[in-house]
């Protein structure tokens, strides 16, 4: 598959959505919680992307990580770039995002490892 | 005042995480867009040899924002990165553990930090880093 470039794409940082954040992960403090941009990898083009890129395969959660350049703000809006690509040994797509402000200063930088498998894997094994 | 940097080989205080249930599930699920019905539907997790669905991966991540900045309120989360190597079923306890293994001083120091979360499987769950820099540091 070749790399497949999405966004950018308004984000925010909606204080309900953050305390609804808070109160799944049992987390508590005051500012954007640092996990909170993986949420806008739900956004329903990115979604898709992933979903058309697995076809039958299982997607799973292998590895992810956040680079902070400067703190989000809460109830800020943001741009959301990602490029898509795809590895064959193992298979697995690897989205990167970068966030940054409307003004362009980089903010946070993440990475999201998701390995496919067949929906027959026994996972336990 | 300078800060006080921890030293290398300081362990974090262990925490307990009491055992994600499937509502919880359910609302990460919902807030995060991560509906991947193997969180979700237990069927689906007994066809994939699992006893019950596994915890979604960054509901492990996201309990160390917490214990980080519990541990060390002066610092930031400059980078946080995990691994999730082994599933943690619903209902499974969790503990979470971390280590100091690399302090730069200098202009901007950095606390690197190797962290782990663990089921009740041998293996760890999640490994991951931290690197933590003073909240002054730009």
């Amino acid at each position: 598959m070749p790399e497949l470039r999405l966004g950018p794409f308004v984000v925010r940082t909606e204080r309900t959505k953050i305390e609804a954040y808070r109160s799944a992960t049992r987390g508590g403090g005051q500012g954007v919680p640092v996990a909170f941009p993986i949420c806008w990898l739900g956004e329903p083009e990115i979604r898709t992307a992933i979903e058309d890129a697995c076809g039958d395969r299982l997607p799973l959660h292998e590895g992810q990580s956040f680079v902070y350049a400067r703190a989000l703000e809460m109830g800020a809006e943001y741009r959301l770039s990602v490029v898509l690509g795809e590895e064959a040994d193992p298979p697995r797509l690897v989205l990167k995002a970068e966030c940054r402000t409307p003004a362009g200063e980089l903010c946070v930088s993440m990475e999201t490892l998701l390995r496919l498998v067949s929906p027959a894997l026994e996972l336990s094994a | 005042m300078k800060q006080v940097l921890p030293e290398v080989g300081t362990r974090l205080p262990e925490r307990a995480v009491s055992p994600f249930t499937s509502a919880e599930l359910a609302a990460y699920a919902d807030i995060s867009g991560d509906t991947n019905p193997l969180h979700l539907d237990t069927g689906i997790a007994r066809k994939a040899g699992l006893a019950a669905p596994p915890v979604h991966g960054m509901l492990l991540f996201a309990a160390f924002e917490p214990l980080l900045r519990e541990w060390r309120p002066d610092l930031r989360i400059g980078r946080l990165s995990g691994r999730f190597t082994q599933p943690v079923l619903e209902g499974e306890p969790v503990t979470l553990s971390g280590r100091v293994v690399r302090v730069s001083e200098g202009e901007t120091p950095q606390i690197l930090l190797r962290l782990m979360a663990n089921g009740t499987s041998r293996a760890p769950a999640l490994v991951g880093e931290a690197v933590l820099t003073p909240r002054e540091a730009p």
